[in-house]
């Protein structure tokens, strides 16, 4: 109904193999053509409008998009990734290891922080290590990545050890919580963090209103040549969506990053703003806590799996934005993609493996549902019906964000999930899904799988470390500890004058310092 | 039959009593008989006709799940008058027990209670409710539970004010000189002459607890979709304000409809029960 303007371009990872491109080859690469037609220029306010509030400025802790945001805006990391989830340089140039478990990434030289101080391998350890230590609760401590030791050798290298051969580390490390903060700070100063700015990023804090707005201004001493483009950054909070839309409508925003699908064909109506639209890994999901009754009979998390008619649920909860998934957390965008036949709709085999796990007709079984964001209410709607046609009674319980986050995530055994796409396979397996995984909300705790994962991230061969991780999807797909709808589209709407917005798949990166205003 | 007439010619001198009892009447009437009167199944999804304009089939369109909006808003009548009966039937016999017994003891007693109730209500009546779902959780009877809680002080307070002007009437103490039990001179003696106040403000209440019941439904804390709900279709509804804006303004209708009504019958017994126009009844 709204598929009027261009396809998203699923162009694939084969842009950038080197590792040691640039970030302007980045920059070229990573955005249509069409945009690169003038010379970036100098100048201009861009203001861009986020949902969620921040509650911290501290990039250690960081949860959430306009976290993520902020963090980047502000601070630098090691590695970022590309929009083909690539490792390209931030501020280490170079990485490599003969073994992976010994790596070495050499940082560039004359990188400085906002206090004038330079950045040195000496801030990147303590940066490392800080997220480390548990005390600091970094979301970032789980993710990036088995880190045994990390240590400096001169100014400019750094050397880190994994516990095991582990070749994603260089991913791993583009972990949003991943800033790299000067040493002193960490150590005389750590809790001004919360409200102040010290990174080495292409902006600087000038003005943060908590749950209103945060002002950022450019930071002439950046790294990264003539960039950033922009004299300032606004990012505004606002929370309701049909209020962001009208504020980009009459020009009081020039860039709303996640565009309501609903609210599009207003937007599509006017010539003065820009659509774009990419496939990515980010999927809802039906949760079961699959250590207890009767979600520990793999025949019932089956059955409700089959009822779900995907193509409905697709329809009514993105307005077709996004592409059917097959209970598989990983999506086409990733590399060790493994392609599964599709489950399809099929009531029969559901009524009757729900039949043979001995659950009655008109059983009663409760499911939670946050109130943000609103696909997770409507996927809970769509799965109530398509139940109901098997004779399971779903009841649907709404909870408030923060009191789902309190009582439910985590706990309860049967709730609406939301995921982001995660750097690579063995991120998003160790988030959620191995005995060990840092959220393991589904408590599947499958020995085998634990094996396969293991085995993938320690191997060297990549057509080898492709089988294994083939055999982890096939698995999740065959004993759906949760069911997964659909990926996400994410389209993201802006004023014509702005140029050079690329979205990121993995939703963490916003190259606000390539954009550049007309 | 003639005492039918005689509160049919009663209320046609009370124009707003009259209209209310009609409009309230008519409510009623459809709460009762809304699954019948449903042309479609309030929950069925049809991904067919999603957003779909009004037409003969679907007299007010469809909505985003392609369910019909005029069986929602039918169905949505017998949640919004259960809840909002109950509420106040619950507000009138407890708020009006409390304020009774409160207003008959007096003292210590009069002093603590009056206290209590004036402490729930320095609370902002949807605040409190919000707080109580949120630490019970959603679900039908809670919201009865943490609306009634809000609307009960205001109750005790009518009832106590009522009380204390016949307390010391004759006639109690005769009651009391004759040995009577304190339930009975409360409930036999008290009650029958205090009971108007109260009556009264349960009727407008009515009107003004649906209001909150929808309020709270549009907030996300109150009644659980898919149950059709006014306040829910509302929240659900504003979405898609610019794409179906007839989809917000059928349930907001419905409430103000409902809201006008039960006022109106309520301005009415008002009127009727003020004891200078007594004798005329």
């Amino acid at each position: 109904m709204y598929r009027n303007f261009p396809e998203a371009f699923f162009t694939r990872r084969n842009f950038l193999k080197g590792m040691a491109a640039s970030s302007a080859i980045l920059a070229i690469n990573g955005a249509p053509s069409l945009l690169y037609a003038g010379q970036p220029k100098r100048g201009g306010t861009l203001r861009v409008s986020v949902s969620r509030e921040l509650k911290t400025l501290n990039p250690l802790r960081h949860v959430n998009l306009s976290e993520y945001m902020q963090g980047e805006l502000m601070y630098s990391g090691l590695v970022k990734l590309s929009k083909d989830l690539q490792p390209v340089p931030d501020v280490a140039v170079k990485w490599g290891s003969p073994d992976a478990v010994n790596w070495t990434f050499e940082l560039r030289k004359g990188v400085r922080f906002q206090n004038g101080k330079e950045l040195t391998a000496d801030d990147v350890v303590a940066t490392i290590t800080k997220i480390l230590d548990p005390a600091t609760a970094s979301p970032g401590r789980k993710n990036i990545g088995p880190i045994k030791e990390v240590k400096a050798e001169g100014k400019y290298i750094v050397k880190i050890i994994t516990q095991y051969p582990f070749s994603f580390l260089p991913q791993s490390l583009a972990y949003p919580c991943m800033k790299i903060i000067p040493a002193d700070v960490l150590a005389g100063s750590y809790d001004t963090l919360a409200t102040k700015g010290y990174g080495s990023g292409p902006f600087k804090l000038r003005e943060y209103v908590p749950g209103t707005h945060v002002i950022l201004e450019r930071n002439p001493d950046y790294f990264d040549g003539d960039k950033p483009y922009l004299n300032e950054v606004q990012m505004l909070i606002l929370p309701d969506s049909v209020a962001e839309t009208n504020a980009l409508l009459t020009g009081q925003i020039d860039w709303v990053v996640e565009a309501n699908v609903n609210q599009l064909s207003r937007l599509q109506k006017d010539a003065n703003i820009k659509l774009d639209r990419i496939g990515t890994g980010q999927f809802p999901t039906i949760n079961f806590g699959c250590d207890s009754r009767p979600f520990d009979d793999v025949r019932v998390r089956k059955a409700l799996s089959l009822c779900l008619d995907r193509q409905m649920a697709l329809d009514m909860c993105l307005e077709g934005y996004g592409r059917i998934a097959n209970d598989n957390p990983i999506s086409p965008e990733y590399q060790f993609y493994h392609a599964i036949p599709q489950r399809k709709q099929d009531l029969e085999t559901a009524a009757r493996l729900l039949k043979e796990a001995g659950i009655k007709k008109g059983t009663t079984l409760p499911l939670y549902i946050a109130a943000t964001p609103a696909v997770r209410g409507k996927l809970g709607v769509v799965m109530q019906q398509c139940a109901a046609q098997v004779g399971v009674n779903i009841k649907l319980q709404h909870v408030d964000y923060s009191t789902f986050l309190d009582q439910i995530w985590k706990k309860a055994n049967f709730y609406v999930g939301w995921y982001n796409m995660q750097s690579c396979e063995d991120a998003m397996f160790h988030l959620l899904y191995t005995s060990d995984a840092s959220w393991n909300e589904m408590r599947w705790n499958n020995k085998t799988f634990d094996a396969h994962v293991l085995a993938a991230r320690q191997e060297l061969d990549p057509v080898k470390q492709r089988a294994e991780f083939a055999a982890c999807q096939q698995m999740i797909h065959d004993e759906v500890p949760n069911i997964i709808p659909f990926y996400n589209d994410f389209v993201t709407a802006y004023r014509s004058n702005v140029n050079g917005v690329v979205r990121n798949p993995r939703n963490t990166f916003f190259t606000i310092e390539n954009i550049w205003m007309n | 039959m003639s005492r039918l007439f005689s509160i049919f010619s009663t209320l046609r001198r009370y124009p707003s009593a009259f209209v209310g009892s009609i409009l309230v009447s008519c409510l009623l009437i459809v709460a009762l008989l809304a699954p019948v009167l449903a042309p479609h199944d309030p929950l069925k999804l049809n991904p067919r006709e999603r957003f779909a304009p009004p037409s003969i089939e679907h007299v007010m369109g469809t909505d985003e799940y392609g369910r019909d909006v005029f069986s929602r808003i039918i169905m949505g009548t017998q949640t919004s008058l259960g809840v909002g009966l109950s509420i106040t039937v619950i507000c009138a016999v407890v708020g009006g027990l409390i304020g009774l017994s409160s207003g008959y003891f007096g003292g210590r007693a009069d002093e603590l209670i009056m206290r209590i109730m004036d402490v729930l209500m320095a609370f902002p009546g949807i605040l409190f409710a919000l707080l109580i779902l949120s630490m019970l959780g959603s679900s039908i009877l809670n919201v009865i539970l943490a609306i009634s809680v809000t609307g009960i002080p205001k109750t005790a307070r009518v009832a106590r004010s009522a009380c204390l002007n016949i307390r010391s009437e004759e006639f109690i103490e005769a009651a009391r000189a004759r040995g009577e039990k304190t339930w009975y001179i409360l409930l036999m003696e008290i009650l029958p002459n205090a009971v108007q106040p109260i009556i009264v403000e349960a009727s407008i209440k009515v009107g003004f607890v649906i209001l909150t019941a929808s309020s709270l439904s549009f907030l996300g804390l109150g009644i659980q979709p898919p149950t059709p709900d006014w306040g829910l279709i509302v929240g659900d509804a504003r979405e898609y304000i610019f794409e179906a804006p007839m989809l917000i303004v059928w349930p907001i209708l419905a409430i103000a409809f409902t809201t006008i009504s039960f006022n109106l019958l309520g301005d009415g017994l008002r009127d009727i029960l003020d004891p200078k126009e007594l004798g005329r009844v």
